[in-house]
């Protein structure tokens, strides 16, 4: 049980990861939004979801979505919520490795501390006098 | 970086309200108990055809579409972290709002994930 929440758990934090890193490379293709009128939008969103990096970025975002229900559906699973904070890591190291962004240690840093502050704020869920507030 | 912060915050109000408005939603539609596709098809029905569950949904795409728009002008591992600050709005609404009470360790968390959120928005 522990192994299957885990491993359905890291398939989804991977699938989010991933689908932001194809997010990224498509919007980068599309180019920056520098017009705010409707012409200008409506252009903007049609090259987004035709692009295929976005479509495949959505449907990782809905894999990771379905699975994250089915994990909610099964008790007892406050322990495994931490590895969430695993996504801001493997976003970090995705963008520098893939997409060539200059991650410095200033970023590094700012994750980290993100990432540990998620990890403690979801593993504060299983005390009793702390439900979770959202 | 002025204005993808600006959408980046108001992306993540979207996600909040998203989050809020499903939650309350589906507990006025209540638990799925039934997984034959019949009742679970009733039961999504139920679900989408809900006013609450409607505006978070409407919400949810709001803040898809800003994201896409601070995608297109921010680097990812400078966007994503940023989105844990709506961890922070969420402890903050239910400190004032719901006068929770927070734990040393929920206080710990919260302080490391801003003090990491600055980090991260000043390495623009």
């Amino acid at each position: 049980m522990k192994l299957r929440v885990t491993l359905v758990m890291l398939v989804a934090i991977v699938a989010a990861g991933a689908g932001n890193v194809c997010l990224s490379k498509g919007m980068q293709l599309v180019g920056s939004l520098d017009a705010y009128d409707p012409a200008s939008l409506a252009k903007f969103f049609l090259a987004a979801v035709t692009s295929p990096w976005v479509v495949g970025g959505i449907l990782l975002e809905l894999a990771n979505y379905f699975l994250w229900l089915a994990v909610l559906s099964w008790s007892d699973v406050s322990w495994a919520l931490p590895l969430n904070a695993l996504e801001y890591i493997l976003v970090g190291l995705a963008a520098a490795v893939f997409l060539g962004e200059r991650v410095g240690p200033v970023r590094w840093l700012g994750i980290a501390f993100i990432a540990a502050g998620v990890a403690l704020l979801m593993d504060s869920w299983e005390h009793p006098e702390t439900p979770p507030a959202a | 970086m002025i204005r993808a912060t600006l959408f980046l915050w108001v992306a993540v109000l979207a996600s909040s309200l998203s989050n809020v408005l499903t939650r309350r939603g589906m507990v006025a539609v209540g638990p799925l108990e039934d997984y034959r596709p019949g009742p679970l098809v009733r039961y999504g029905l139920a679900a989408v055809t809900n006013k609450h569950v409607l505006l978070g949904l409407v919400a949810g795409a709001v803040n898809f579409l800003l994201w896409l728009i601070v995608l297109s002008w921010a680097d990812v591992s400078w966007a994503l972290p940023m989105n844990a600050v709506e961890y922070v709005v969420t402890a903050v609404l239910a400190i004032a709002w719901l006068k929770e009470r927070v734990s040393p360790r929920r206080w710990g968390a919260i302080g490391l994930i801003t003090v990491g959120v600055a980090c991260v928005m000043g390495s623009w």
